[in-house]
């Protein structure tokens, strides 16, 4: 059973990213009209709008938020050729300890990109307070904060060049100290011919470089996003990849090769692929135990996988948007599925659902509620 | 039609309930088919696992694919028009948008969307566990989880059945007082509530109904593996619809006419005595022909001698097993012959009956729709034809009752469960269960449960040799799902943990995970997590809980409790960076806050030399205070001396001598004079303009250029005051140590 609560989030155009906080209590919305808003949720479970400013001077593509160890801290990357860190200012209250005014102040601006900034990831934790960026001029940097309490000095630590215009990056983050700093970029690079979209970097203690030690021969289409699994236990790193269609690759470290060579080689295998979407897939985001993936494709549609426990993997739900309103729904005839009919609901809610609706006001959130159903299991 | 047909399968088993739910389960089926149509097949697919989705059909937006993935749609135009993308967020929840992908070749420039309304959409499970009224179930079953656990941590390589048995009644009865509840809870609540009480009640029914099968067939040990008598009572205990109307009968509740002239006259008497029949109740049966206005007549009497001397299977009945199916054979013939004879043919109730009763299979086809179900159907037939029937025998005989019902094709989901359960299929059992549709409860604690009594280990034989242990994936698997679920939950997540607790591969990567993401909240909710995470020696989630914490703090401006929280997680840089804001505070108000903490540090203060500093800098105020000038100026040299202060901060330390130095008694000997006389002269010398609130990342509110020409007189006035106070101590204190030296 699925229960969906709507936010108008007023931004002028479509959004492109959003963000959760390490609790899932603050959204972060970014747009093409070049600005980022932060929501916070309240005790009640209603979503504030508490900030709202102009980010960047082009479409902001990206936001991130970093470890709460960090303080509230925001990271975007724009058309605009830079990313920003940002942080949250409580302003002064009268009373220590209640809220104060909020507001987000830029820390820093990121400009070393000559081209737009396409995608922007807060290392894991335990590396410090590490920036990855990566743009289409093919460039991948790592930043880094050396003061985690003074957020406004950022160098520039490794620049490393991936010879093709990257467009996503993904760090990995394993709890295993075995396992060396490891991130994953994507190139939506279209000519076949240039080989391999993923490549795979290792930082590497002993020559301090990030260095790439693996690409994904088989993925030579162009990759729109990529995701590393929260690993949980596991022996090996699942990692999905948005291209022409949904993949998902494990990446199993082979032990001898690290003691040889300094770096991680992987035996990489294809565990799934699937067509389903029909077309390009843009997005991938996987659920916070690494269980359930989520892809959005050309199709207009989100489809949820979900393997078993004989690591099989398959479709387990699809979301798919409609504009067409309650009324309408209770009206399409039932449309006949391969074993004798599909199931379609009228809708007694209808009259509710609309005056509901239209009682969503600026700024405030007045949700309104429509529950699907779903048993949590088969999910 | 057909719907009806479905729905009343689905809730045959409500026979339970009391009469008033029964009521409104039909009120609330009638008003499901007239407004919806729904898929037959489906249903009878899915069984009770789609009793709920029926419910939610008046709100939900639920189609069905192909594939037997759901589609949810989101109404949104843009999301349409545009496409749709989703992230997940803690704990399993998703926001989905819409979504039109860019890449950094297009052009940046609105969109041919906007303006539009930019909607996130946040989709969520609603789980049923999480109802309040299921709270006291899942509390109570965690206990008898643990406590299971325990059992088997402890017994070592003992046989431990006899107890597992009972924690599998326990287990059943906690779901027992769950329906109770939830029972009364619906007989008296509004609409909606009502509703998710009844789904709930249900759902609870299946899981007693199939746990206690699965009791009879796999945990309990029955010596000589004769299943039929508890097979029959497991029957007699879930249906229990002609019992009620025979004790209606029997206690005249059916009209006044019965004494008078004979109950035959009741519509359901005849029916009421084969149901009896069936279920082997033939006590009741007995009593039920006494009130029959014919009784004393022949036929009448035979039957009761026919049913009285009946030979019962009981093992602690004296009889072996031989000697039971003999006795037993003879009865039968003895039956047969009599019925052959013609003894019951003046009576053709009674003659059916008899027939019943000595296997007829014609005879078993005519009341098959009495017993209502084929597992019903099938412990009458194995009850009249074979008694002592095996357990290893019964999926044949499944197979052959499900064929009289329709075929495998017609079976609801509990069906298949009832019949893998008949055919040890394990594997299969618990895939169906998984499916079921409160959210895990059953599957973990079942599977638990069996895999204690070593039941799973056939699922390894069966799927073959592989290197990892299936069975021990499986069980961890679903105790995994299980702890997780809980983990989302505000209240429940420690009951959470601990099913993740006895998860050995990937329990503790999970609690690792999962448990930083609880939302802190207050500051007990903070240290609860803390604790947790203590007990199990993660310490990088109690240092990390710690630094979040001191960072909300200070965020509020409240150092105090920052640096409370600072220690907590022994984060030294972020200790240092306080005390230095501590420092500064003081440097520009001349106190310190949160006094009572910076006196009482201990040994807390060496997680940083700079808290080192200020606790000890704080002692020296305290030590002044008391008057205890001597050993106050002794730590004030010592803390210089020591290089322990910021150089930042040694004017002001310099300026505190300055009391100290011009005190009546002297209180510094002219070594320590010496002492501050060097730190004076090397501050100095290096040039560095002492400020006050000279520390790393303070914010300066005065420019440069005011600064060097205020303080530069400020401090350039100091510091002749300090040299003459220097210069008269050591006059004097030289002055005072030649006097002791003479």
């Amino acid at each position: 059973m699925f229960e969906a609560h709507s936010i108008n989030t007023e931004h002028k155009d479509l959004i492109h990213d959003v963000a959760y906080d390490f609790y899932g209590l603050r959204m972060a919305t970014c747009s093409s009209d070049q600005f980022v808003k932060v929501w916070d949720q309240d005790e009640h479970e209603n979503w504030n709008l508490t900030a709202t400013w102009k980010a960047h001077s082009g479409s902001v593509w990206k936001v991130t938020w970093a470890h709460p160890e960090f303080g509230q801290v925001l990271a975007t990357c724009s058309f605009d050729r830079t990313a920003a860190v940002w942080e949250e200012i409580v302003g002064e209250s009268p009373v220590p300890g209640e809220r104060g005014m909020k507001h987000w102040v830029r820390r820093t601006n990121l400009v070393d990109s000559r081209t737009s900034v396409t995608d922007v990831k807060f290392a894991p934790k335990s590396l410090g307070l590490l920036l990855a960026t990566c743009s289409a001029d093919g460039v991948m940097r790592i930043y880094e904060a050396p003061d985690v309490m003074n957020l406004c000095q950022w160098t520039l630590q490794h620049e490393v060049s991936c010879k093709l215009p990257c467009s996503c990056l993904s760090w990995n983050h394993s709890f295993s100290r075995l396992h060396h700093p490891t991130l994953a970029v994507g190139s939506d690079d279209s000519n076949t011919g240039n080989g391999g979209k993923v490549f795979i970097y290792e930082y590497s203690e002993n020559s301090r470089r990030w260095s790439k030690t693996e690409t994904l021969a088989s993925v030579t289409e162009a990759v729109h996003d990529i995701a590393f699994a929260p690993n949980l236990g596991r022996s090996f790193h699942l990692l999905a990849i948005a291209t022409n269609n949904l993949r998902i690759a494990s990446l199993k470290p082979l032990v001898d090769s690290t003691v040889q060579s300094g770096h991680t080689r992987f035996d990489i295998n294809m565990v799934a692929q699937f067509e389903d979407h029909t077309s390009t897939v843009w997005r991938v985001c996987w659920n916070i135990t690494g269980t359930i993936l989520a892809s959005s494709g050309d199709d207009g549609f989100v489809r949820l996988w979900k393997s078993n426990y004989l690591n099989n993997w398959k479709s387990v739900a699809v979301l798919k948007g409609d504009g067409t309103q309650a009324q309408t729904d209770s009206s399409t005839p039932a449309v006949p599925g391969p074993s004798g009919g599909v199931a379609t609901t009228s809708q007694s809610s209808t009259t509710s659902m609309v005056p509901e609706r239209a009682q969503i006001q600026r700024g405030v959130m007045n949700p309104y509620l429509f529950r699907l159903r779903k048993s949590f299991n088969s999910i | 039609m057909t719907d009806r047909r479905s729905s009343n399968l689905t809730y045959r088993h409500t026979d339970i309930l009391n009469v008033s739910i029964f009521i409104a389960i039909a009120t609330l089926r009638v008003r499901i088919v007239i407004k919806f149509t729904i898929r037959v097949q489906h249903l009878i697919d899915r069984g009770i696992y789609d009793l709920c989705l029926w419910r939610l059909g008046s709100k939900s937006y639920v189609k069905l694919k192909m594939d037997k993935a759901r589609t949810f749609v989101i109404p949104d135009k843009v999301c349409r028009r545009a496409g749709l993308s989703a992230v997940w967020f803690p704990s399993n929840k998703l926001a989905a948008h819409a979504y039109r992908h860019v890449t950094a070749h297009s052009q940046d420039k609105y969109s041919e969307f906007a303006p539009c309304e930019a909607m996130v959409h946040l989709v969520r499970f609603d789980v049923m566990l999480f109802d309040p009224i299921a709270r006291k179930l899942i509390n109570e079953s965690n206990g008898t989880f643990l406590a299971g656990q325990k059992l088997v941590a402890q017994a070592g390589g003992t046989d431990i059945r006899g107890e597992l048995l009972k924690l599998s009644r326990q287990y059943r009865s906690i779901v027992r007082a769950c329906l109770e509840n939830l029972q009364s809870e619906a007989s008296k609540i509004e609409s909606s509530r009502k509703e998710v009480c009844l789904e709930l009640v249900v759902i609870f029914y299946n899981v007693e109904f199939l746990w206690h099968l699965c009791e009879i067939l796999y945990v309990d040990v029955i010596p000589g593996d004769v299943v039929l008598p508890q097979i029959m009572e497991w029957i007699k205990f879930h249906f229990f619809h002609y019992e009620r109307q025979a004790k209606g009968i029997l206690s005249g509740e059916y009209g006044s006419s019965v004494l008078d002239n004979g109950a035959e006259n009741e519509p359901e008497y005849w029916n009421t005595i084969i149901g009896l029949v069936l279920q082997g109740r033939l006590d009741g049966a007995r009593a039920l022909l006494k009130l029959h206005s014919a009784s004393p007549s022949e036929p009448f009497k035979s039957v009761d001698y026919v049913m009285r001397t009946m030979p019962q299977y009981s093992v602690f009945g004296g009889l072996s097993l031989t000697e039971f199916n003999m006795r037993w054979k003879g009865w039968q013939n003895e039956t047969a012959c009599k019925l052959r004879a013609g003894t019951f043919a003046s009576r053709k109730e009674l003659e059916l009956i008899m027939k019943l009763m000595v296997g007829d299979e014609e005879a078993f086809l005519e009341v098959k729709d009495q017993c209502g179900t084929w597992y019903q159907f099938m412990a009458s037939w194995l009850l009249y034809t074979e008694p002592t029937v095996k357990s290893f025998d019964l999926s044949y005989h499944a197979h052959q009752c499900i064929a009289k019902f329709g075929g495998i094709s017609r079976l609801k989901h509990s069906d298949l469960i009832l019949l893998a359960l008949m055919e040890s299929d394990l594997h299969q059992v618990i895939r169906l269960i998984e499916q079921t549709s409160e959210n895990g409860w059953f599957a973990a604690h079942l599977t638990n449960l069996l895999h204690h009594c070593g039941c799973l280990k056939i699922l390894d034989s069966q799927q073959g040799n592989q290197s990892v242990s299936l069975a021990t994936n499986l069980h961890e698997q679903l105790l995994l799902n299980y702890g997780t679920l809980l983990m989302s939950h505000r209240s429940l997540w420690q009951v959470g943990i601990s099913y993740l607790d006895h998860c050995s591969a990937e329990g503790r990567a999970h609690i690792e995970v999962l448990l930083p993401t609880l939302p802190l909240g207050s500051e007990a909710r903070a240290l609860k997590i803390i604790q947790v995470a203590r007990d199990r020696d993660l310490h990088n989630i109690v240092a990390s809980t710690s630094k979040i914490m001191g960072m909300r703090s200070y965020q509020q401006r409240r150092l105090g409790n920052a640096l409370t929280w600072a220690l907590r997680s022994q984060d030294a840089g972020f200790a240092t960076y306080l005390a230095n804001k501590f420092l500064e505070l003081y440097s520009r108000e001349g106190k310190f806050h949160s006094l009572d903490l910076l006196d009482n540090l201990g040994s807390c203060m060496l997680v940083s030399d700079r808290l080192t500093f200020l606790g000890k800098y704080c002692e020296f105020h305290q030590l002044y205070h008391a008057g205890e000038f001597r050993d106050a100026a002794a730590l004030l040299v010592s803390l210089l001396a020591s290089r322990l202060a910021p150089k930042s901060f040694w004017m002001t330390l310099l300026t505190d001598a300055l009391p100290l130095l011009e005190s009546n008694d002297i209180v510094l000997t002219s070594e320590d004079t010496y002492e501050l006389l060097n730190s004076m002269e090397e501050l100095l010398g290096e040039g560095q303009i002492p400020d006050f609130g000279d520390t790393p990342g303070s914010n300066k509110l005065t420019t440069v250029q005011d600064q060097s020409v205020d303080t530069n007189s400020v401090v350039e006035e100091k510091v002749k005051l300090i040299r003459l106070a220097l210069a008269r101590n050591l006059a004097r204190s030289l002055n005072h140590e030649g006097c002791l030296v003479d």
